[in-house]
């Protein structure tokens, strides 16, 4: 297919023209996060997925299945644990990167959201007996 | 010379471009001394019940061709609805998986049964466009006869197993633009040989008057025209966002026109600045097109746009996203317009069009001429001959 080149606007060159001078003109932060969004109408489905299926952890599985996994588990084991664990950060700097191009995240570190150690340590008591609930349940299937 | 279509739809009711574009195609070689069979299925279009018998089985003469009808294989789509949820979703299907897929997409066992018994008669049958049971079974009767339309743009369904296996194995591929071409190189590292750049035909010859569409709308203020589905696989409700903030941060009198089936939702701040006209007859789609300031293709997943073409050729210049890599491609090649790739461009390009109007101007005369030199019927019917039913 033959290009003409007859009195033909140098589309490239207007553009670069235009570019140069939005470079200096304002344009709002929400606008653009709104336009990185809108250029990916899948982003918020997508995303969807992500945070339902990134958990690929050990399940609790009885009978013949649970035997099996269990083979598999002494193999595989320790790769899975580590694609769930790069699992779950991706997911986590994947929902934040979102948030912020919503304009809706919080600062990272926000002045007085310090932790509180009270609150730290009831959670590491009620993550010990979640962990021994679970190693019976395993012991048990 | 007898050439065969085999299409999942046929008709003018079905909606499509590729729909359109084999209709349009079969009837034009049919014009041009070529013996011409269409062998398609009753179901109406792919967003009607593919069962239903929108039209008989049988065969019957229409416009110099002759179109053979057959049921589509009616199988349970629960499966199906699955399979296709899990692609869209962006999964990986099985090879299993990916066969169960294409053995419900419009599939006919009549269709294919003709096919084999009659292929001896064809010297080459045309199939279009890549993603239905059709295609894929289809040419696996008759590869070395086989040309495949694919239609093809980026998507995931263009990233199964089985689109490689059937960009394989036919005889010639004709594509509408370089960045198709690319794009299926890229994904199925085809033999170069085998493929043929060709556009699409488009009708160069109509009337359209612009005041005839002012004054039927009661229009006055200069518009950015979109012609086509309003929903997201073709970036409408962007665009709709993108016009709001451009009204909201630089007012004037411009206005959004919308033409062509569904609604989309409009914010209340900018409601009198787009009018969402709804279907209109073709005569009030080609008037539209020349009373329009710009035409606007937001997609970002064309394999030709017609639309662009029509617009192209009622002078008016065409503004779209630059992340669409075959509607850039004709702007690039046609000098026709402007594309941009996020809002600012979108803003500095429409303040662009708008206050350079004798460039404007200059660029949709460009771009008509980049349609009459490359799509008319004439110049496709003659490719179609030369490079593609070559024996």
């Amino acid at each position: 297919m033959p290009d003409q080149q007859e009195d033909r606007p140098d589309v490239e060159a207007i553009i670069a023209e235009i570019r140069r001078d939005i470079r200096d003109a304002e344009f709002p932060d929400a606008d653009r996060a709104e336009e990185h969004a809108d250029t990916e109408p899948s982003l918020y489905h997508n995303l969807g997925v992500v945070n339902a299926t990134w958990d690929v952890g050990r399940r609790k599985r009885t009978g013949l299945a649970g035997r099996i996994r269990r083979i598999l588990d002494r193999v595989f084991g320790a790769p899975i644990d580590e694609i769930h664990t790069f699992n779950s950060h991706v997911t986590r700097v994947l929902n934040r990167i979102v948030k912020i191009l919503d304009g809706t995240a919080a600062p990272e570190n926000q002045a007085g959201s310090e932790p509180d150690p009270n609150r730290l340590a009831q959670l590491a008591v009620r993550l010990d007996k979640l962990e021994k609930r679970i190693g019976t349940l395993e012991g048990d299937a | 010379m007898k050439i065969a279509f085999v299409a999942p739809f046929f008709g003018t009711e079905a909606a499509g471009g590729a729909e359109a574009e084999c209709r349009k195609t079969a009837l034009h070689l049919a014009r041009a001394g070529l013996t011409v069979d269409v062998l398609t299925t009753c179901a109406r279009d792919l967003h009607h019940d593919w069962h239903a018998r929108f039209h008989e089985p049988g065969a019957h003469r229409e416009h110099g061709i002759t179109v053979h009808r057959f049921p589509v294989h009616e199988i349970d789509l629960t499966l199906f609805g699955h399979l296709n949820e899990a692609l869209l979703a962006g999964r990986t299907l099985t090879p299993e998986q990916e066969r169960h897929f294409i053995a419900r997409f419009v599939n006919s066992f009549d269709l294919l049964r003709h096919l084999a018994a009659h292929v001896e008669e064809y010297d080459f049958v045309c199939f279009i466009p890549y993603l239905f049971g059709t295609t894929y079974y289809g040419t696996r009767l008759c590869p070395e006869k086989a040309v495949l339309i694919p239609c093809l743009h980026d998507e995931p369904y263009a990233r199964l197993g089985i689109c490689r296996e059937l960009f394989q194995r036919v005889h010639k591929i004709v594509f509408h633009a370089r960045a198709e071409e690319a794009l299926a190189e890229q994904l199925y590292g085809f033999d170069p040989a085998r493929s043929v750049l060709l556009g699409e035909g488009i009708d160069t010859d109509f009337e359209s008057k612009p005041d005839r569409f002012r004054r039927r709308h009661g229009i006055r203020d200069p518009f950015l025209l979109y012609a086509g589905r309003k929903d997201e696989t073709k970036n409408v409700p962007a665009l709709i966002r993108w016009f709001a903030a451009y009204k909201a941060r630089k007012g004037g009198n411009l206005r959004c026109v919308l033409i062509g089936p569904e609604s989309v939702p409009t914010p209340p701040e900018c409601r009198a600045d787009i009018l969402d006209l709804g279907f209109v007859s073709e005569q009030d789609k080609k008037d539209a097109y020349s009373a329009a300031a710009i035409f606007c293709q937001p997609s970002l997943n064309e394999s030709f746009s017609i639309v662009m073409m029509e617009a192209w050729l009622c002078n008016t210049p065409c503004l779209v996203h630059g992340d669409c890599p075959v509607t850039r491609e004709h702007i690039v090649r046609s000098g026709g317009g402007l594309y941009f790739t996020s809002y600012p461009e979108f803003e500095g390009c429409l303040d662009y069009l708008l206050r350079e109007a004798q460039t404007a101007h200059r660029m949709g005369r460009c771009g008509a001429q980049y349609v009459r030199d490359n799509f008319a019927w004439p110049t496709i019917v003659r490719r179609y001959r030369e490079h593609v039913f070559r024996t």
